[in-house]
């Protein structure tokens, strides 16, 4: 299987003030096509900040990260920001929606960022939010839907770009468990469908049960990777 | 799902900027209308600031135009010629000064059939012969027939009639009427000091009163005939000045001083004549440029508030776009388009309300009597003053207004666009 990403001895230090914070610790890490990935760990465990460094929106203090073969230190924030619009999607905590634009133009948007033509980008959109359960919402602004139906717009903005990769940082978190299971349903479906890989960030064991890879994280560091379908624990990086 | 640095597009350039533009423009319209109490305070701060500075000019154009014309008409006619020497000594209305070679000169201008008349000016104090009131006023002493031709006063006889050429009649102002307490048919004594320096006084009948739109005329000149000046000052059948009408001013301007080729003698326009005037005129066109930096800060102030708001509440948004790939540029245009939004709304409310202002002061006018009394203010204008409404003014009120938006808003535009990625998602 291609790689989609690979981390090579990644290191995240923050510093505030004199005090310096290693959010991610030596990491190395593949991320291969078709995965549903989970990273596991508490808070201050370092997900996001591994999470954001494999979406390109961060860079590493030490190590290597590469996107298919290419190194992303090398490339200026033009490039990198190309490249985040045309293969990467996010789903967010707070899903991030745009307030003032309907269900159907937030989803839309992507795409006209990425030049399409209008007929293409209202026959995709339109599929997308019907596949994603939205059809009688498409006109509805944020405001107007619950906070299930807000994700599942995100999760259709991520995905109509057909991105390699979605990364979701705590895609549950602001959901109850019925939502939460109806959206992992959903991502799970598309992840076999589409083969886009999707990598979460996630303290919430239902994410956990639906991943295929269960990476957990602890101070920083990759504590264990737990293979579902083989039910194999690696210890990679112990 | 291939990757490309360049984007995986393959529609042509332009099409695809246009697109990317069309979508910022409406994402930008959108937000403009997220905080509408917000949008329309900013924009009210830059309507106010145009439609002050369309009504002050308003105002200066309406002062500016007529009293130009109220000095051709009524103060320094078209064009006068007077000698070189008392021209350097005007102030001091030197007698002695008189224009020489005035009948080769007035010739010459009958030649080329312009209207003009011979003048006098003199220092003078008139005397309420029964009070003993009197005031320091300058007299002119000109032919009837010509000042008919050469200025404007008939139009503006309040009481009896025009100069006449009876001896000892005199033509003034109601205002010098008022101060004196005199009337039409009552006397009034002048004095004078002759051209021989020689103090002398006559008695003189008014004629007629007159209430010319030119205050600066009302408040320091009146007419007497041409004889009777020779004969108070004693000045034979010589003169100070020639004093001319013509439609076209600097046609003729310029033709006369080719013509008249004496190098003691002066061809003058308003501008020469009126200084005064044509510094305050000066200075007006400061003020206007004053009020243009006035509404150029309450943009400013307005805008960079507003717009600093937007981007601490959209932090997270902002992040949001950058994570799924907007380009720097990109974010900056949004709000430059923000900006520039503000700015049409304030600029257009502004104008519409500012011509309407402008349009209701042209037609009642203002009357600033009360407050301006018996001061000088400059313009040869009366008390009461009028708006005028100049497209050009608009337009160019207008414009600076979107402009000045958009240029003010890049300094926050351009922090919205440098914020940190990870940083505005944590918000």
């Amino acid at each position: 299987m291609a790689k989609i990403i690979k981390l090579e001895n990644v290191s995240k230090v923050y510093e505030t003030g004199k005090i310096k914070l290693k959010a991610v610790d030596n990491v190395n890490l593949e991320i291969d096509e078709g995965e549903f990935t989970a990273l596991a760990g508490p808070s201050g465990s370092g997900k996001t900040t591994l999470l954001n460094l494999m979406g390109c929106i961060d860079t590493p203090s030490e190590g290597k990260i590469f996107y298919r073969d290419i190194e992303i230190e090398s490339l200026n924030d033009k490039e990198l920001t190309n490249l985040r619009r045309d293969n990467i999607g996010f789903i967010f905590q707070t899903f991030n929606l745009i307030p003032v634009l309907t269900a159907f133009e937030n989803v839309a948007f992507p795409l006209d960022i990425l030049k399409h033509p209008s007929a293409e980008v209202k026959e995709k959109v339109e599929n997308l939010l019907e596949k994603v359960g939205l059809k009688d919402y498409m006109h509805h602004k944020p405001n107007e839907m619950s906070g299930g139906q807000q994700q599942r717009v995100a999760i259709a903005r991520a995905l109509i770009k057909e991105p390699d990769i979605i990364l979701a940082d705590e895609p549950t978190a602001n959901l109850d468990s019925h939502n939460a299971q109806e959206i992992l349903e959903l991502m799970q479906k598309l992840n076999s469908e589409t083969k886009t890989v999707f990598v979460f960030s996630t303290h919430d064991t239902l994410v956990m049960d639906f991943s295929k890879r269960l990476i957990h994280l602890h101070d920083g560091k990759i504590q264990d990777i737990t293979n579902k379908t083989s039910q194999n624990t690696n210890y990679e990086d112990k | 799902m291939g990757f490309t640095l360049e984007g995986k597009s393959k529609s042509p350039q332009v099409e695809h900027k246009e697109k990317i533009m069309k979508f910022l423009f409406l994402l930008a319209m959108k937000n403009l209308f997220r905080y509408t109490k917000r949008t329309l305070i900013t924009a009210s701060a830059i309507a106010f600031g145009i439609i002050l500075t369309l009504f002050v000019d308003g105002i200066l154009r309406w002062a500016d135009d007529n009293s130009i014309q109220n000095l051709l008409n009524f103060e320094t006619a078209s064009l006068r010629i007077e000698s070189q020497e008392y021209f350097n000594e005007a102030e001091y209305l030197p007698l002695k000064k008189t224009l020489p070679h005035g009948e080769a000169i007035k010739t010459l201008l009958q030649k080329e059939g312009v209207d003009y008349a011979e003048e006098t000016r003199f220092l003078s104090t008139v005397v309420n012969p029964e009070t003993g009131e009197s005031y320091n006023f300058v007299g002119i002493g000109i032919e009837p027939s010509k000042m008919k031709k050469v200025y404007r006063f008939q139009e503006h006889i309040v009481s009896g009639a025009f100069l006449n050429k009876k001896p000892n009649s005199i033509f003034i102002s109601s205002y010098l009427s008022k101060l004196l307490n005199r009337k039409v048919g009552d006397e009034i004594v002048i004095e004078a000091n002759t051209v021989n320096d020689m103090h002398n006084a006559d008695s003189f009948v008014i004629s007629g009163i007159f209430d010319s739109p030119n205050p600066a005329v009302d408040k320091k000149n009146y007419y007497i005939s041409f004889e009777s000046a020779n004969r108070l000052l004693d000045m034979g059948n010589k003169f100070t000045a020639l004093s001319i009408h013509t439609p076209h001013i600097s046609r003729t301007f310029k033709k006369l001083k080719k013509l008249i080729s004496f190098d003691d003698v002066l061809v003058l326009r308003w501008q020469d004549l009126a200084k005064d005037y044509s510094t305050l005129s000066e200075t007006k066109k400061g003020s206007t440029k004053s009020l243009l930096f006035f509404v150029f800060i309450l943009a400013a102030v307005g805008i960079i508030n507003t717009m600093l708001m937007a981007i601490f509440e959209r932090k997270q948004e902002i992040g949001m776009l950058r994570s799924l790939g907007m380009q720097k540029k990109e974010i900056t245009y949004t709000f430059i388009f923000e900006s520039a939004g503000i700015g049409f709304i304030g600029s257009l409310f502004g104008v519409i309300f500012g011509t309407a202002v402008n349009g209701i002061f042209a037609a009642v006018g203002i009357d600033y009597g009360p407050i301006l009394g018996d001061m000088d203010y400059g313009y040869r204008v009366p008390a009461v003053f009028h708006t005028q409404i100049n497209l050009n003014t608009i337009i160019v009120v207008f414009v600076f207004g979107i402009l000045i938006s958009v240029l003010i808003s890049l300094y926050p535009a351009l922090k919205a666009s440098s914020l940190n990625i990870v940083d505005s998602l944590r918000e």
